[in-house]
């Protein structure tokens, strides 16, 4: 593949700013799907028990991101989390206590995913076991396991910076990651320009960098989320989204320059 | 001329075997400078013409705007040829200071004109023969003089096969033996495979010498257009 292959020239061009290219190009895809992972990564601690809640087990063969966003959307439900499968077979472990032996041999066999439900600080019990039926039908009963509703000790009212920084925190690392995957994009265009330059005129070809950047980190990207899928099947579907529209408009905004400069 | 008769005339068969370019009351401006002022020409295929005058007279202007590297403010200009087959020789010469010169070579290789990179470089060996370079090749741009780059960017721009050279000061840095070796391997080219030369130079004197139709330019203007052995 010509256009392939003048990518991966390039990036050898730009030497270590064009394998950070390559890294951030992937990391920027990795840290807007697992977005909300890394969320309940960060906050684990400061912001799970705030609310009342109850956790899930979800057959792996249930489509978690659709089940999310419609428990997300009901009145007194205030966030959804997906929770690591090592969380998952902690939360087997508590629920000993609530259910019999013989159903906890059989549910050990199958393979889980978690969902904690955060509810709404005064939603009534009847509301509590509303929520809790309508994930039943949603899911059906033999591919799910709901915990009791628990009730976390309450926190000062007032919330530290600490506090508030943490709850933006994942944004703000994927604003980082997208701020240098930017800077790095125009510090590799800018070695290449020249290159892309002479490869034009000499070699009668139109938009060679556009078209060789569409290929190469289209393939990034590609390689990127199969990774991603094979390691986790659910996603956060808005970031990524948005990762791969910022991306996408880069490439586009690539194909209106013109280089007038020197080659150097 | 109307745009209709312009038009016709462009798709014409007779305007496409005849002209390469066209152009009529041509004005560039970059700010408040007219770069060109009103030029009208034409260059028939495979004619060579030399274009003079001092420096910021408008030489490099007039190439850019044949290439279609700069856009003419007002006027009209017909090429009748894809701008994919001209091919420059820049001032600047334009290599790649991290590459050999050897590697700058085969930036021009199109797979789409040579079967093999075999041919391709048979070709290329042929060139820098007859110029004198082959044992050169080797060095990094950045450590070649300014004539040797010269004979560099012309190989190169041979090597794409065009129908048009346009070259700019292209012996700038050449003693006059090397000049005329540069002609004549572009003589030979437009008298073999009808390449139309466009030669741009400050030299009036050396260009003289050579057959050729001269666009003579002061201050954007093109004060003469004639035999170049007439001025």
């Amino acid at each position: 593949m010509f256009y392939l292959g003048q990518f991966f020239i390039s990036i050898k061009r730009a030497n270590i700013t064009g394998v950070l290219f390559v890294i951030f190009t992937a990391a920027l895809l990795s840290v807007s799907f697992n977005k909300d992972k890394l969320s309940s990564f960060i906050t684990h601690a400061e912001l799970e028990h705030s609310n009342p809640y109850f956790n899930a087990l979800i057959s792996k063969d249930i489509n978690l991101n659709s089940i999310s966003r419609k428990i997300n959307s009901l009145p007194g439900v205030e966030r959804v989390k997906h929770r690591k499968i090592v969380d998952a077979k902690k939360e087997l472990g508590t629920l000993n206590k609530e259910l019999k032996s013989s159903v906890l041999e059989r549910l050990k066999a199958i393979k889980y995913s978690s969902l904690t439900i955060e509810l709404s600080q005064n939603l009534k019990i009847k509301s509590q076991n509303l929520v809790k039926e309508y994930l039943t039908r949603l899911v059906g009963e033999n591919s799910l396991t709901l915990s009791s509703i628990k009730y976390p000790k309450q926190k000062e009212e007032t919330v530290s910076f600490k506090d508030k920084f943490l709850a933006y925190a994942d944004s703000i690392i994927l604003a980082v990651v997208a701020f240098m995957w930017a800077v790095l994009f125009i510090s590799v265009l800018k070695r290449n320009a020249s290159y892309f330059y002479l490869v034009e005129k000499f070699q009668r070809k139109s938009n060679i960098k556009l078209k060789a950047y569409s290929f190469g980190v289209g393939l990034i990207c590609t390689m990127t989320i199969l990774a991603n899928l094979y390691i986790e099947e659910s996603f956060s579907v808005a970031p990524l989204g948005i990762s791969l529209v910022l991306i996408t408009l880069s490439l586009v905004l690539l194909s209106k320059t013109k280089y007038k400069g020197p080659v150097v | 001329m109307s745009t209709q008769v312009f038009k016709n005339l462009s798709n014409s068969k007779g305007f496409q075997d005849s002209f390469v370019f066209h152009a009529e009351n041509i004005s560039v401006k970059y700010g408040r400078i007219h770069a060109l002022n009103n030029v009208s020409f034409s260059i028939a295929k495979g004619e060579v013409i030399f274009v003079t005058g001092k420096s910021a007279a408008g030489k490099s202007t007039l190439l850019n705007l044949l290439a279609g590297d700069v856009k003419a403010g007002s006027g009209r200009l017909i090429n009748s040829l894809d701008e994919r087959f001209i091919a420059q020789v820049f001032q600047d010469v334009k290599l790649l200071h991290d590459l050999t010169l050897e590697e700058n070579l085969l930036l021009s290789f199109d797979p789409q004109l040579y079967k093999s990179k075999r041919e391709f470089m048979s070709d290329l060996t042929e060139l820098v023969q007859f110029l004198g370079i082959e044992s050169k090749l080797k060095i990094k741009a950045q450590n070649a003089n300014g004539g040797l780059k010269q004979k560099l960017a012309l190989v190169r721009a041979l090597m794409t096969k065009p129908q048009i050279i346009l070259c700019d000061e292209p012996t700038s840095s050449c003693d006059k033996e090397s000049s005329i070796k540069f002609f004549e391997l572009l003589n030979y080219y437009n008298v073999k495979k009808g390449l139309t030369i466009i030669w741009a130079s400050h030299n009036k004197e050396l260009v003289k010498n050579f057959p050729g139709k001269m666009l003579h330019l002061d201050n954007g203007k093109l004060v003469y257009s004639g035999h170049a052995c007439f001025i």
